[in-house]
This record gives structure tokens, C-alpha cells and sequence, in this order.
């Protein structure tokens, strides 16, 4: 069984702007678009705030999730529950989903808090999101039970990743970074009708997510933002990678004509960095819509189908009903590198090109 | 006048510290931003102020006796001045004679606590001497403030009642427990009429008629009633208290005691009328909108702000929109409920009263951001900044000819542009925002450096509502060629003028100096 990116984003259409630029939100060189769709295909009233979710365990590597609302609940991709008492906190490897009324275990999930020992009560815990950065690890331990020191690894990734000395305490890692991945929430701000991201580093698309509804993204935008997507805009900060100053480079590649005004130029500026914008994106979710994703079944009932969906660059989730995508989550590979795939694919097109000029062999 | 002594070798820091100190004194709230919560922002303040103290001693207090500096700052800046012993830091602007033999320093105290009571509000002065408790200062020159202010009070009674448990910890902390203990003592002998002895004359004379023109039993009173040590309370003397003590049994004619104070007592189970006033939501609703139509201590900025609150429960109260005087208590009270054109046209006589008379431009452009983060932090002083921002804007329409565009997005880089080409250019641009652009930081520096290029300079003014713990409460940058201050419309010439001062430090220096002596 296989699907395209195309198939999952089914209903969605880029956010664009009153002149139909492609809305683009940046810090340093992290970029994110917004999906939006039709009101009808945003489900507002199916589901409950995943946040009000109640998670506790038995013992290390498991999580129940339970849910105490008269409506299901799609818990976002890979929450983490920190706990303010002496307990392990742990995470989830993936989405969860949690019928009304009841609650599911959850096997595959993982010690986030070193040696720290106890389990997790019933009751209000502190939810985190995970790391983007760490995504592809925590996806890739999906359904792998028994195993609760299996997301260690990913913990130290993230450390060695945004340079903290986290050694398998993720909270470390937020408690060095919790004023600054906060104050990512002032820079990206929600657009109205938002249903999903994508995220860009350095021009290319890194992440892609898919929610439910507008009110479901609305409830987990300033987790999303700060916690998951967060992790990526420390790396740029440390790497000290900054924006190009695009307008500026524009503004002398562009020529002003005689009669225009200093405002008509100055617009026409902005609008070639916005289009540039545009095309980049457009262009860049252009080269993965086709990308076949294997599925692999996760969790169903008769509802909801959970699966993992493996591709050669990248990795994510979908949960569905039936050919209805709710929420999808895609990382990119670490090792994936698009513009050799890029490049590649330009060599063979240049011979494509090449041998059309051929002429048929003749005698 | 008093002569400066001021170096030129410490000019340039004692107006660069200056220019700093005038960004974070008018926008300066311990409250909490978008996404910093306010003990990070408070300390921020306090940081300043201490690097500021170091420049130079008068500095802090200088900075706090301006018209327009925000309350908080006015509060860390007197608290740091208390905390300091006379033997601390340097005088670099006024002579060290002229400053403490000369008594400057407590007039320069004096003229900071008048602008906190006067601007502020007597909640922000009180508070600043209940920190001192907190802070662990207690000297001779703190207690004699902290006792003056309040036992000199004009408004004595009133303040001994609505602020009872305020006062108590003040007092204490200035008197320390045995001489309060003593004080209390006295006090009831006084009011009892046991003759005292000559060793309690001298205490009660020391202690508290030495900071008040008040007549000994009158002050022996109030301090029984602030203590909860008896007292006899003649209605025609003592009209607030003696309803006070009849609100105990019988809430419906205390229109004299405070809402909150009243709404206290009926809470409790033990009140007689617990039952029948406040024991339903109907009860309640009904005893609410009682006290609300007999209240005759509530101000008008008070009960516009109850609006919603009115609304909810369905209370009928007598709107003062008319009488309301703050803008921002108007402007939240509008996002709550809807721009009422009663409301707007109250806005609209403010702004016509509060605007600049000297304003340097006649045309002006205005970019208005009007996006989330401008609602101010998810929990905390809700529509604070947006509130600051949209006075700004009405203010600045009163003071120019001015051309206004929006974004929703932060997109001010856009607004400036079609700000520049609606034909009639104007001579400066104000961006009221937080500093926040959405499509990339220092967009709209870029674009500025593009016009400036093209067509000469233009001055652009960002004027950010709230200063940022990560900038050290100053604004946040947008790039340099954009002048970012933090300013609400009191502020907003002040830094203009602040700005100006660059050009001739010693002179302002000079009338500020002046100002604080006389």
C-alpha cells in the first residue's frame, strides 16, 4: 500500500494573501507556509482539545492515554509528559488517537528523564511537544515495544543537535531553551483558517503538518511553535545562520524605469521578492508531492487507521478514516539531501533533452 | 539654580545612559508581554535602573520625576534610592554638597513620589512602601517617607479603610512590632481618655504627629482602627469608618465603603446577611448592582471597566463614560463589549485633549500593526499593548494630518510602501507596533534603506507599546534606520525630545536638574 504527499494533503491549498502571494513567516533561514482548506473540511466540532487528553502509566515504556470528553481526541504527533513530582517523563514515538469516553494504551513509548524513577499518576501533567529535529528518530521507534530506554538515542540528538548536555533528560534541553523558543511564538503568528505547516530550512521543506480542523491548530499553536518546531530555529541560531537580506539583493538586481515612482519601484521590489518566494515554495512542494510513501499499519478501529509512512527521504504518520486524512506529519530524513536528488535528476534531464535532438540512425 | 559638574569626559556616558533610561522609564511595566512573564520583565527594569544609579546617582531619580514616566519604573527607581546609603555611588551631574548636605536628594524623592501618587495612583505608591519590607529596607529617610505619605495624607480615612491591611504592614515594618505595640497602646489610652504620661507624649509626638497636621485623637483613632484595637468612631468625624462598622451587620446604605470591601464582608459565612445577599447568583446579581448604583467612591475609569462584568449579570448601572479619563481603561472596556459610540466619542475628546501642541510634523504616515501578539500575554494584561497603540494612533491623528494604514500579519514593510505612494508623502513615519515583523526580520529596515536611497532621508519612528526582558526593557530593534523608542502617547514627545536632548545635553540637563529643585 502506498501514498503521495499529494493524496495526503487532499483538500488543502496553500495560505496566500489579499495578493495572492503565498504567506511566508521566517526567522533566520527557518521559513514556514500555512495550509488552509474549505471550512466544510475543517472538522471543528469532531474533535476535543488534545491537550485535555490525561496521560499516566503502570510502568517504563508504556502510556495511557484517557479520555474523560464526550468527543474523540487526536493527540498531536509525539507529545512528551513532564511531570513536576518524582516520576519518569515519557514520550510518545507518534499521533495517538483516543475514542470518547475511553482510553488506549500505548506500548511504544519511551523514558525521556535518564534515571529518574516512578511512574506517572492520573491527573494534569505539564505536555511538551517533541523536537522536530529528533521526528525522524522518534517515528522510526514506532511499535516497538518492551523497549523503554529506546528513545535515549534521540534525546542525546537533540543535545549534541542544539548543544546542550541533555544526556537522556529532555528537560534539560527546555530548561536551557525555554525563554528563547518562547519568544518564537510572537514571531510566528497563526494566520485565520489555518489547518496545517510547512516548514522550510534553507529553502527546503523539512516538515509538513496536517490537522484536523482550524480550532485544532489553533490549540496547539503555541506548543507546535515552541516546543516542536522551536528546536529547529535554536540549530539556525547556533549555526548563526541569518535571513538573506533578499529585498536588498533584489533591490539591486531590479531597475528602476524612468517615470516610475519611488513607491511603484519599491513595490514592484517587494512583489519580485515575494513571488521569488512563492516559486520557491510552490516549487519545492512541487518536487515532493509525488514522493510514494509504503504504509505501514499502525492502530485501527473501526473509525480511525493510524499508519507510518516510510519513503526514502522522508517519514511521517497519517491517521484516517478511510480515505479522509485527519492528521498528517512528515519529517524529512537527516540524510536526505534534496538538491543532490536535484541535481541528479537535472543531469538526467539534460540528457533527455540531449538524446530528443537526436536524430533517428538512418542509413 | 544649581551649577552642573558635569565632566565632558562623562557626557557622552551620562546622555547615552540618559537616552536609554527615558526608552525603558515610559514604557517600563513589570506586567507581562506576549511571552514573558512579569518577573522577568520587572527585573529587566531593576537591572537598568542599578547600571543607571552607577552612571551616575541622580540619574534614577531624574528619569522618575518626568511627567509620562510609567509608574513601575518610578516605583524601582525610588526603592533603589532607599536602598542606597548616602556613601554610595557618585555624583557626577550636581555637586555632592548641593545633593546631600543641601537636601536635594530628598526634595528630587519628594518630587518622584508626587509624580507616582499624581500619574499613578495611590495603589502604586503604597505598594512601593510594602515592597520595602519585601526589599529589607528599613532607614531613617525610607520610614520618614513611608510615614509622612501616609499619616499626612489629605485623604487619611478613606485610604485607612480601603487599603487597612496595606497600611498595617507598612506601618509595622516602619515602626518595627515593639514600637508599634507601644504606639497601639498609647493610642487607646488617648482615645479612652486615661491620662498619659509624659515618656508616651514624646513617642506619640515623635513617632506619628511629627508627619501629620492632624489633632493627636483623631490620629489615635485611625491607628486603632488600622490596628483592629477598638476606637470610638463619631459618624460626623469619622464618616467612612463608621459605616465601615456598620456594614458588618448591614451593607445597604455604606455608599461611602468601596465595592471591593463590602462584596469581602458579605462573603463571609458569619455576616448576617450572607444568606440573603450573596448565598445565589441572584442574591448576588441583585446586592452587585445595590451596591453599584449607591457606590459614591467608585471612580469613573472603576466602573467603566465593570461594563462586561455588568453586562453579564445583567446589572443596570448608570454608564460615566462621560466622566472616564483613561483611555486605556476605555479602550479594553471597547474590545470587550464593542466600540459604543458613547465610548468612541469619549476616546475622541481624550485624544483631542491629550494631543502634542509642539508636534514637530504637519503630515504624517502611521502603520498600525494589529497583530496577535499586539493582545498582549495569553494570561496577563490582556490588550494591554493594542490598548497603548490605538491611543497612540488616535493622539497622533489630533496632532498631524495623517495617513493610516493596517496589517494584521506584521507585514509593515508592505504598509510602508503604500503608505510612500498614496501620493501626498508625509514628512515622518510612526510604526506602532511590538517590532515583530512576520515575513522576515529587518524587512522593512531594508525597505527604508531602499527609499532613503532613492529619495533622501525620511525619519521613521517605531514606537513599541512595552520594552522586552531580552532587549533589557528597551524596544525591539527593527534595523537601523528605523529609530525604535518605547512610548505610550504621554511619552511619545518626551522621547522625541529625548532624542533631541543628544544635541544639547547640559542644557537639559540644566532644567531637569531645576525642575527637580524646585
Amino acid at each position: 500500500m502506498s501514498v503521495t504527499i499529494n493524496d495526503l494533503l487532499k483538500g488543502c491549498d496553500l495560505l496566500k494573501d489579499d495578493q495572492r502571494h503565498v504567506v511566508v513567516q521566517s526567522i533566520r533561514n527557518m521559513e514556514l507556509a500555512f495550509l488552509t482548506t474549505e471550512p466544510e473540511f475543517s472538522l471543528d466540532d469532531r474533535f476535543e482539545n488534545p491537550l485535555k487528553v490525561t496521560i499516566s502509566n503502570r510502568n517504563y515504556g508504556h502510556v495511557r492515554m484517557d479520555n474523560p470528553t464526550n468527543k474523540d481526541i487526536l493527540v498531536a504527533p509525539q507529545v512528551a509528559v513532564m511531570t513536576k513530582y518524582a516520576a519518569q517523563n515519557h514520550a510518545m514515538t507518534k499521533s495517538a488517537f483516543v475514542p470518547a469516553r475511553s482510553g488506549e494504551d500505548y506500548n511504544d513509548a519511551g523514558c525521556i528523564q535518564g534515571s529518574q524513577a516512578g511512574t506517572i499518576r492520573r491527573g494534569e501533567h505539564d505536555i511538551r511537544f517533541m523536537p522536530v529535529s529528533i521526528r525522524e528518530m522518534l517515528l522510526d521507534e514506532a511499535n516497538k515495544t518492551g523497549e523503554y530506554s529506546h528513545l535515549y538515542r534521540s534525546v542525546d540528538t537533540l543535545g549534541a543537535k542544539t548543544g546542550v548536555n541533555t544526556g537522556h533528560y529532555l528537560d534539560r534541553y527546555f530548561d536551557k531553551y525555554d525563554n528563547d523558543i518562547s519568544e518564537f511564538i510572537a514571531h510566528f503568528e497563526r494566520p485565520r483558517n489555518c489547518i496545517g505547516v510547512v516548514v522550510l530550512i534553507d529553502g527546503e521543506i523539512v516538515a509538513v503538518d496536517k490537522f484536523p480542523s482550524f480550532t485544532y491548530c489553533a490549540q496547539v499553536w503555541d506548543l507546535l511553535v515552541r516546543d516542536c518546531y522551536g528546536s529547529l530555529a535554536i540549530e539556525s541560531m547556533r549555526a548563526n545562520k541569518t535571513h538573506a537580506s533578499e529585498f536588498t539583493k533584489a533591490f539591486v538586481k531590479v531597475e528602476k524605469s524612468r517615470d516610475e515612482t519611488t513607491a511603484a519601484f519599491l513595490a514592484r521590489v517587494l512583489e519580485f521578492v515575494q513571488h521569488e518566494a512563492d516559486m520557491r515554495v510552490i516549487g519545492r512542494l512541487q518536487e515532493v508531492m509525488d514522493t510514494q510513501f509504503e504504509k505501514e499499519k499502525d492502530k485501527e478501529t473501526n473509525v480511525y487507521q493510524s499508519y507510518i509512512l516510510k519513503a526514502d527521504g522522508y517519514i511521517g504518520q497519517v491517521i484516517s478514516s478511510g480515505e479522509y486524512h485527519h492528521l498528517v506529519s512528515i519529517v524529512k530524513r537527516d540524510r536526505f539531501d534534496p538538491t543532490k536528488v536535484r541535481e541528479t535528476l537535472k543531469v538526467a534531464e539534460d540528457y533527455r533533452v540531449l538524446a530528443e535532438k537526436q536524430r533517428e540512425f538512418a542509413l | 539654580m544649581h551649577d552642573l559638574v558635569l565632566t565632558d569626559a562623562h557626557l557622552p556616558q551620562v546622555r547615552n545612559a540618559l537616552v536609554a533610561a527615558m526608552d525603558v522609564a515610559s514604557g517600563a511595566r513589570g506586567k507581562a508581554t506576549y511571552y514573558h512573564s512579569s518577573d522577568e520583565q520587572a527585573q529587566a527594569v531593576c537591572d537598568h535602573i542599578a547600571k543607571l544609579y552607577q552612571v551616575s546617582k541622580e540619574l534614577p531619580l531624574i528619569v522618575a520625576s518626568m511627567q509620562g514616566t510609567n509608574g513601575f519604573y518610578i516605583q524601582e527607581a525610588l526603592l533603589n534610592e532607599f536602598k542606597q546609603t548616602t556613601k554610595r555611588g557618585h555624583n557626577r551631574i550636581v555637586n555632592p554638597l548641593d545633593w546631600d548636605d543641601e537636601r536635594l536628594r530628598d526634595r528630587a524623592v519628594s518630587a518622584c513620589l508626587d509624580n507616582l501618587d499624581k500619574n499613578a495612583g495611590i495603589p502604586y505608591v503604597l505598594r512601593m512602601f510594602k515592597t520595602m519590607k519585601d526589599r529589607k529596607i528599613n532607614n531613617r529617610r525610607s520610614r520618614g517617607f513611608a510615614l509622612r505619605y501616609i499619616l499626612g495624607n489629605p485623604n487619611l480615612e478613606f485610604v485607612c479603610v480601603k487599603y487597612r491591611a496595606k497600611v498595617r504592614d507598612i506601618l509595622t515594618h516602619a515602626w518595627g512590632e515593639k514600637l508599634t505595640g507601644i504606639i497601639v497602646s498609647v493610642s487607646s489610652k488617648m482615645s479612652s481618655g486615661v491620662p498619659l504620661e509624659e515618656k508616651d507624649v514624646e513617642i506619640f509626638r515623635n513617632n506619628v504627629l511629627i508627619h501629620s497636621q492632624k489633632s493627636d485623637t483623631y490620629l489615635a483613632n485611625i491607628l486603632l482602627f488600622v490596628f483592629g484595637s477598638g476606637g470610638a468612631f463619631d459618624e460626623s468625624e469619622y464618616p467612612v469608618i463608621s459605616q465601615w462598622v456598620i456594614a458588618h451587620t448591614d451593607v445597604t446604605d455604606c455608599h461611602l465603603v468601596p465595592e471591593e470591601i463590602l462584596k469581602g464582608l458579605l462573603s463571609n459565612k458569619n455576616h448576617p446577611q450572607h444568606e440573603s445577599m450573596w448565598g445565589s447568583e441572584n442574591a448576588k446579581k441583585a446586592t452587585l448592582e445595590l451596591i453599584r448604583k449607591s457606590n459614591k467612591v467608585e471612580t469613573a475609569n472603576q466602573s467603566v471597566r465593570k461594563t462586561k462584568q455588568n453586562k453579564q449579570l445583567g446589572i443596570e448601572v448608570e454608564s460615566r463614560v462621560s466622566e472616564a479619563d483613561d483611555p486605556i481603561a476605555l479602550l479594553k472596556t471597547c474590545y470587550e463589549n464593542g466600540f459604543e459610540l458613547e465610548l468612541v466619542d469619549r476616546l475622541s475628546k481624550l485624544a483631542k485633549k491629550n494631543r502634542y501642541h509642539d508636534f514637530p510634523y504637519q503630515k504624517i504616515g502611521i502603520i498600525l500593526d494589529s497583530s496577535p501578539s499586539m493582545k498582549g500575554h495569553r494570561n496577563e494584561s490582556k490588550n494591554t499593548p493594542r490598548a497603548i497603540s490605538d491611543f497612540t494612533l488616535r493622539v497622533l491623528r489630533e496632532s498631524a494630518s495623517a495617513t493610516v494604514i493596517g496589517t494584521d500579519y506584521g507585514d509593515m514593510a508592505g504598509c510602508f510602501i503604500r503608505l510612500m505612494g498614496n501620493g501626498d508623502k508625509p514628512e515622518a513615519v510612526f510604526v506602532l507596533s511590538d517590532g515583530y515583523e512576520n515575513s522576515y526580520d529587518g524587512l522593512l529596515n531594508e525597505v527604508v534603506t531602499a527609499w532613503h536611497k532613492i529619495e533622501g532621508a525620511l525619519p521613521v519612528f517605531h514606537i513599541s507599546p512595552l520594552g522586552f526582558a531580552e532587549t533589557n526593557a528597551k524596544a525591539r530593534g527593527m534595523g537601523s534606520n528605523v529609530l525604535s523608542l518605547v512610548a505610550t502617547h504621554k511619552t511619545l514627545p518626551v522621547q522625541m525630545q529625548a532624542h533631541m536632548l543628544e544635541a544639547d545635553t547640559k542644557l537639559w540637563l540644566t532644567q531637569a536638574v531645576a525642575r527637580l529643585a524646585s
